[in-house]
């Protein structure tokens, strides 16, 4: 019907249209397909992430172990990235969206926090701050340290 | 009410309808006090608050949201990796300066609390404020404070890091990619993390590490420490 419609004439294709054999079908099908693949590898290596601190008896969170033993898929090559990347990208994008309801629980505290504001509120901005200040003038200290040296060698 | 804020499509609905709106304001404005993790937050608080929906209703759905935030830690390994051969190069200088944030958070956070007369139970519970939630939860236990408490302050810790951190460091004239990546990843758990990842894939994937290696570290040092500093 419209077959100068390409990408990027920026034109979205009707419904009816993507029923003719152009290219974008395909792609999003993949795109889907690679979308899938990859939320199930993200969600099998959290849960064998879980299970094994809870057999270790260790109080990591599964999903930190599930981040590294995915790490370690990866540089081993026993992960490939193409299977995970797009699921990783996309998921990722939306990171500050999910800890919006665990932020929405401190309303269960707002008692103690009103008891006790003054030495909480106080103790964790300047704690914060410091804690900011000091992690990253450690870095550049020792970085450029070492990178010093590593021009010398 | 409760036919409408009993189900699990109402927290859900309304955590990301109010989150796309601050998303919206925050692609105009860039402001850092409009961040859009902050002021859903704040928002969804105080409509619980005014409508008097239990937290329990609106979790139902709140927890359907935030359940993705597994696969989404998991998945901070894919911007590590592309990331390695920096992350490798710079790993001595990444797991001292961890090392010295997490002695920081401490120290500071409990003699400060210490000399606004704290009580002994609130210390306990603010000690392990910027580890993140799940290990931090744990620390409390074993330092026999309040996990719920601690669960709060370290939510809060995150937020106030994604607000001020990156402004902060800017200010203080941090300026080293990695440096600016560790330091939120530190201070501020998965919360500073998610506001490292806005700055560039590097900086997000330093800060997805720094959870890690502080919750690693704070795990063995604070029931140490800890002690020590409330005593």
């Amino acid at each position: 019907m419209n077959p100068g419609a390409t990408p990027e004439n920026g034109r979205v294709a009707e419904p009816s249209e993507t029923q003719d054999s152009s290219a974008r079908p395909p792609n999003n099908r993949r795109l889907g397909a690679r979308h899938l693949e990859g939320l199930a590898i993200l969600l099998l290596i959290w849960l064998v992430g879980e299970v094994a601190m809870e057999l270790a008896g260790l109080p990591v969170p599964g999903s930190v172990a599930g981040m590294v033993l995915l790490l370690v898929g990866l540089s081993s090559g026993a992960v490939h990235l193409s299977w995970v990347e797009s699921a990783a990208d996309t998921i990722l994008l939306y990171l500050g969206l999910l800890f919006v309801p665990p932020g929405v629980g401190l309303i269960v505290h707002l008692d103690l926090l009103r008891a006790q504001w003054l030495p909480i509120t106080l103790s964790t901005v300047v704690g914060t701050l410091a804690v900011l200040a000091a992690t990253a003038w450690a870095v550049e200290l020792l970085a450029a340290r070492s990178d010093g040296e590593g021009r010398k060698a | 009410m409760d036919p409408l804020t009993n189900q699990p499509a109402f927290g859900a609905a309304l955590t990301v309808a109010v989150y796309a709106l601050f998303t919206l304001l925050y692609r105009r404005l860039t402001h850092p006090l409009v961040h859009p993790v902050f002021l859903s937050i704040v928002t969804l608080i105080v409509v619980l608050l005014a409508a008097d929906i239990p937290f329990e209703d609106y979790d139902r759905g709140g927890s359907v949201v935030s359940f993705f935030l597994g696969p989404a830690v998991v998945a901070l390994a894919v911007p590590l990796y592309r990331n390695r051969h920096e992350v490798r190069r710079h790993f001595l200088p990444i797991a001292a300066a961890v090392l010295v944030g997490a002695v920081t958070a401490v120290v500071v956070t409990l003699l400060l609390a210490r000399l606004l007369d704290a009580t002994d139970v609130t210390l306990r519970s603010l000690a392990p404020r910027s580890v993140t939630t799940a290990i931090a939860v744990g620390i409390s236990e074993e330092l026999a404070g309040i996990p719920s408490v601690t669960a709060g302050v370290v939510v809060l810790t995150g937020v106030l890091t994604a607000v001020v951190g990156v402004p902060f460091l800017v200010l203080i004239r941090v300026r080293h990619s990695i440096a600016v990546g560790l330091a939120m990843g530190t201070a501020g758990h998965g919360v500073g993390t998610a506001r490292a990842m806005e700055e560039s894939p590097l900086i997000g994937a330093v800060a997805g590490l720094a959870i890690g290696l502080h919750g690693l570290v704070a795990s063995v040092l604070l029931p140490l420490l800890v002690p020590v500093l409330v005593s």
